[in-house]
C-alpha cells in the first residue's frame, strides 16, 4: 500500500535532453519503495522503440509492434505487425534492450513478445507451438518452457 | 547444467518409483523386494531421467531422440534386470521382455502427454487472463 504519494517536477537545465533524474524520498526503504525503484529501473532498461538499419536508413520500430525474433547465425528476422525485417545482431543483446516482462526466449534462436502470444499447443515431442499475431507460429523448446511458465505466473 | 541434470534425475526418480510400484502391484504372485532391488530401481530411474535430457536438444531431430531414448531405456532396464538376477527370464522370453518394457514406455509417454496437455490448458488460461489485464 502506498500512503501519500506526491509527484513533483523540477526543471534541471544541467541535464541532457533525453536524461531524466528521479529521486525517490521516503521515511524508510520499505518494500513499496523498493518496488517503485525497480519499476523505474525496468523502465530505464527497456526501450519503447527499437532502432534498426534497413537499406541504409534507420527505422524506429515500436517494441509493442514486435511479434517475434528469429535468429540464424548473425541474421535476425524481426517480425512486426506491419512488416518483417532482416537485420544483423545477437539475440541476447537485442533481448537485453527489450522489456523483460514482455519478451521471452522460447528457443535457442527465437524469442516472442508475450503480448502477441495468442495461444499455445502441446506437441507430441514435449515441446509446444506458440500461435502469435499475424498467424505466425513458433516452436517453444522444452528447455525454455519453465521460463515461459514462470513468466505467465505459474 | 548440473542443476538441470539433477532436476531431470529427480523427475526420472519419481516416474520410475511410481512405475515400479505399479508393476509390482500388477504381478499375480507375491514377491520379496530387497533393498538392492529398490536402490537399483532408483539408480536406473535417475539415469533414465538424465538421458531424457536428449529431448531438450534442438539440434537432434525428435524421431532420432525418441529412438535413442527408447534404446537407452531398454539397455538400462536390461542392465538393472541382470543386476537383480532376472537374466534367466530375459533369455527365456526376450520378445516378451521387450514388449513389456515397450508397453510401460508407451504408458509413461501417454501419462506425460496428458500432463503436457493439462499444462498447456493452464498456460492458455493464464494467457487469457494476462490479455484481459492488459486491456
Amino acid at each position: 500500500m502506498v500512503g501519500d504519494l506526491k509527484v513533483n517536477f523540477e526543471q534541471n537545465e544541467d541535464l541532457a535532453d533525453d536524461d531524466i533524474q528521479v529521486t525517490v524520498q521516503a521515511a524508510h526503504l520499505s518494500p513499496t519503495v523498493i518496488e517503485l525503484i525497480q519499476a523505474l529501473e525496468a523502465r530505464q532498461q527497456s526501450v519503447d522503440v527499437y532502432p534498426i538499419t534497413v537499406d541504409e536508413r534507420v527505422v524506429l520500430v515500436p517494441t509493442a509492434e514486435i511479434i517475434a525474433l528469429e535468429v540464424y547465425g548473425n541474421d535476425v528476422t524481426l517480425y512486426t505487425v506491419e512488416a518483417t525485417y532482416q537485420i544483423r545482431g545477437v539475440l541476447k543483446k537485442i533481448l537485453s534492450k527489450l522489456s523483460q516482462q514482455d519478451f521471452i526466449q522460447v528457443a535457442k534462436g527465437a524469442a516472442i513478445n508475450l503480448n502477441h502470444l495468442q495461444s499455445l499447443e502441446a506437441a507430441f515431442s514435449g515441446s509446444m507451438t506458440a500461435f502469435l499475431t499475424n498467424q505466425l507460429k513458433m516452436s517453444v523448446s522444452r528447455k525454455y518452457l519453465p521460463e515461459l511458465r514462470q513468466q505467465l505466473g505459474m | 547444467m548440473l542443476k538441470e541434470s539433477l532436476k531431470s534425475a529427480g523427475i526420472g526418480l519419481l516416474i520410475g518409483s511410481f512405475t515400479f510400484l505399479v508393476v509390482i502391484m500388477s504381478l499375480n504372485s507375491t514377491i520379496t523386494i530387497t533393498r538392492a532391488n529398490i536402490l537399483s530401481n532408483w539408480v536406473m530411474s535417475a539415469l533414465i531421467g538424465i538421458i531424457s535430457m536428449i529431448f531438450d536438444s534442438e539440434k537432434i531431430p525428435f524421431a532420432w531422440a525418441l529412438f535413442s531414448h527408447y534404446c537407452g531405456v531398454l539397455l538400462l532396464v536390461g542392465l538393472t534386470g541382470i543386476y537383480n538376477g532376472l537374466w534367466p527370464i530375459f533369455i527365456a522370453h526376450p520378445v516378451r521382455h521387450v514388449l513389456f518394457v515397450t508397453l510401460i514406455y508407451a504408458l509413461v509417454w501417454l501419462g506425460l502427454q496428458i500432463s503436457n496437455w493439462i499444462d498447456v490448458r493452464r498456460m492458455n488460461e493464464k494467457l487469457a487472463k494476462r490479455r484481459q489485464m492488459k486491456k
